[in-house]
């Protein structure tokens, strides 16, 4: 069972005072609610651009049959994808790897 | 009459499709002729899961086999994630939106898409590292757990509710629509199975039979895309060419002159009805993308794979798989356009589908792969059905089980036996409920169900989740109540909106005018925590306060993480 009030050990700690935590922690962080931001702000503008310039997104590219909204809603599907690879190459890879080498380090 | 009144609502039910009157999914229904190719796909599917089941139920011994299936990887988990996200309505539902109006399906499949980058940012690794079995662990992580645990399972059984009952209506209506059986059978079927995948096979059965629906609707999907692309020489161009010339063709048929018919059939490449009001676009969009990280069977899921590293690549496979199974059906709506729109065996003298309107990928399958491929992309569309309330009565039985007898009851000191016998009677009584609520709400409007149960996932967990991790100061009463108010809110606002005061109550107008409540009730949901927790003076918010940074840094760190197979 998960004991919410029991003492931080002292190798908890010392991660939290060692300021490569504090500026791990910090830089994930900004990554997470930059990404998140981006996500809102794009998502409202697709929605916003639907509601207020319908003759814009129905409008053609080079002249085919191919409309701009096509192309928007398939980039938004990838674009969702890719924000999401974007987040877990860097959160698994360089952020894990800083805190793997900080706890082993702070463990020893 | 009456049941194509019962196939309308239990469509949009299932869609949740409420923002847009043009959305609205409707036409005759006549029940099908039993088809006995789809029944026999079906019992395969039924035999292979329930074989499963038997695997895995001699591994459920304890809660934890119970609640996480013994871990599975984040791979898998991103499949099972998809496979409890798809429905059968997005899949049959927006792939007929297109077959009507064109591009409008779209914008309903990237709404349902944009949520989980959200999850991702914000809240995954944080609640895979605190949490056990159900999302109460980690919002109750550091408070007085009686208060937070209780309100998470009310959300829980709510959100599951009617959530729940939207999918078992669908059920009995497509059931009519594709094998030709009784409203009734369904119902008993579909309630039964799920009792018996969750109560003898717990999550290791429940993953895995997500798992399969998930494939077999994805191989499904893309051999059906396949078909529509060789007929169109695999160009894109060339598909939405055809769609175009396609719909032209019936709008001069139907009358119009060439001007009208020319910039009717051009119409579909762009964005109709769907949206036209602004605020109620963004309020439902923001339902639906918030709502996703808020749904408690979704949550639940973090809780089978050991880290964090695997809580992200879970959500990154589920995003491929969910974006990759929405870029499908909007083809398909294409496809159906161009190859079944003038064949009499699918459509009428008067341009209507035969066997209902949202029949367009079925015909689409028959006119692919004939009988056998129907039969089969029928048996997908109820396995579909399946997977979805098994993970629904998971997370319900759990709430039940972890954390009102095990936590709230007994104080965290519960015996794992009963635990583990408490959540199997919850299993039993979620099933009889879900039968009982399908017949009740047979004939009932359930169409604001699932928009509902977002809505009320968005206002109340996420909220509640997004203060607990990240803010320090937010304390049990901020937590307790202002969910509370943030659901309370999100529920009252719906009554009072279009879809249940002008829709089931028969008002002439609204209340509220928007169709979600979203964009009011998830910040009122916030402000409440803020402004409660700040006045919060009780002995309790100090300790709450205190429990922050020993949270944050597991939750950062995943020191003392519970992984699912360590025992």
């Amino acid at each position: 069972m998960i004991a919410p009030s029991h003492p931080a050990s002292a190798l908890e700690a010392r991660i939290a005072a060692d300021p490569r935590y504090v500026a791990l922690v910090r830089d994930r962080q900004r990554f997470s609610w930059t990404l998140t931001a981006i996500t809102v702000i794009v998502y409202s503008s697709f929605i916003s651009l639907i509601a207020f310039d319908k003759p814009f997104m129905a409008r053609s590219i080079g002249g085919g049959t191919t409309s701009i909204a096509v192309v928007l809603g398939a980039a938004m599907l990838i674009g969702t994808i890719a924000i999401c690879a974007v987040y877990v190459r860097r959160a698994n890879g360089e952020y894990d790897a800083r805190l793997a080498a900080l706890l082993a380090e702070l463990a020893a | 009459m009456i049941r194509r009144l019962m196939l309308t609502t239990g469509l949009t039910a299932l869609l949740g499709w409420t923002t847009g009157a043009s959305a609205e999914i409707t036409g005759a229904i006549t029940q099908q002729p039993t088809n006995w190719t789809a029944i026999a796909m079906f019992g395969g599917f039924v035999a292979i899961t329930l074989w499963i089941t038997g695997m895995a139920a001699r591994r459920t011994r304890t809660v934890s086999d119970f609640y996480t299936g013994g871990g599975i990887t984040g791979f898998q988990n991103g499949l099972a994630m998809a496979g409890d996200y798809c429905s059968a309505a997005s899949f049959l539902g927006i792939t007929s939106q297109i077959f009507n109006d064109g591009y409008d399906g779209l914008i309903y499949a990237i709404g349902f898409l944009v949520g989980w980058p959200i999850v991702l940012f914000l809240i995954a690794e944080k609640l895979r590292n605190l949490g056990r079995f159900t999302f109460a662990d980690v919002a109750s992580y550091r408070f007085l757990q009686g208060p937070v645990r209780s309100f998470s399972a009310v959300s829980t059984l709510l959100v599951v509710a009617f959530y729940l009952i939207a999918q078992m209506v669908g059920a009995g209506q497509l059931i009519q629509l594709l094998f030709g059986l009784p409203y009734l059978y369904a119902i008993v079927a579909v309630g039964g199975l799920m009792m018996v995948y969750v109560l003898f096979g717990g999550m290791r059965a429940t993953s895995w039979v997500q798992i399969i629906k998930a494939v077999m609707l994805l191989c499904g999907a893309t051999f059906l895309v396949l078909g529509v692309m060789a007929h169109v020489g695999f160009s894109f161009e060339a598909l939405f060419a055809r769609a175009v010339a396609v719909k032209t063709r019936v709008a001069l048929e139907s009358g119009l002159p060439p001007g009208e018919a020319a910039a009717k059939g051009r119409a579909i490449m762009g964005p109709g009805g769907f949206i036209k009001d602004p605020i109620s676009a963004l309020s439902f969009g923001f339902a639906l993308m918030l709502g996703t990280a808020g749904l408690p069977h979704i949550l639940m899921r973090f809780f089978t794979v050991p880290d964090a590293r695997e809580a992200r690549k879970s959500i990154l496979w589920a995003t491929v798989w969910i974006g990759y199974f929405y870029a499908l059906t909007f083809i398909l709506g294409f496809g159906a356009i161009v190859m079944i729109s003038f064949n009499p065996e699918y459509v009428d003298a008067a341009g209507a589908l035969r066997g209902g309107n949202n029949m367009a990928v079925m015909h689409l399958a028959h006119a692919t792969g004939g009988n056998l491929f129907l039969g089969f992309i029928s048996a997908v569309a109820f396995a579909t059905i399946l997977a979805v309330v098994a993970g629904l009565t998971l997370s319900a039985a759990s709430a039940i089980s972890h954390d009102i007898y095990a936590s709230v009851i007994h104080k965290g000191a519960a015996d794992p036996v009963k635990e583990l016998r408490v959540s199997r009677i919850t299993t039993i009584l979620l099933g009889i409920a879900a039968i009982l609520l399908g017949i009740v709400f047979q004939k009932q409007n359930v169409a604001f169900m699932v928009s509902l149960a977002f809505a009320l996932a968005a206002s109340g967990n996420f909220p509640v989740l997004v203060m607990s991790l990240l803010w320090k100061g937010c304390t049990t009463k901020g937590a307790a109540w202002g969910g509370a108010i943030g659901l309370l809110s999100a529920f009252v606002l719906t009554v009072l909106s279009p879809v249940i005061w002008v829709a089931v109550f028969h008002f002439d107008q609204a209340v509220f005018p928007y169709s979600s409540p979203a964009l009011f009730s998830v910040p009122a949901a916030f402000l409440a925590i803020w402004a409660i927790s700040v006045t919060d003076r009780s002995p309790r918010s100090a300790i709450d306060k205190a429990g922050y940074p020993e949270q944050r840094l597991r939750s950062e760190t995943g020191i003392g993480v519970h992984s699912p197979a360590a025992h």
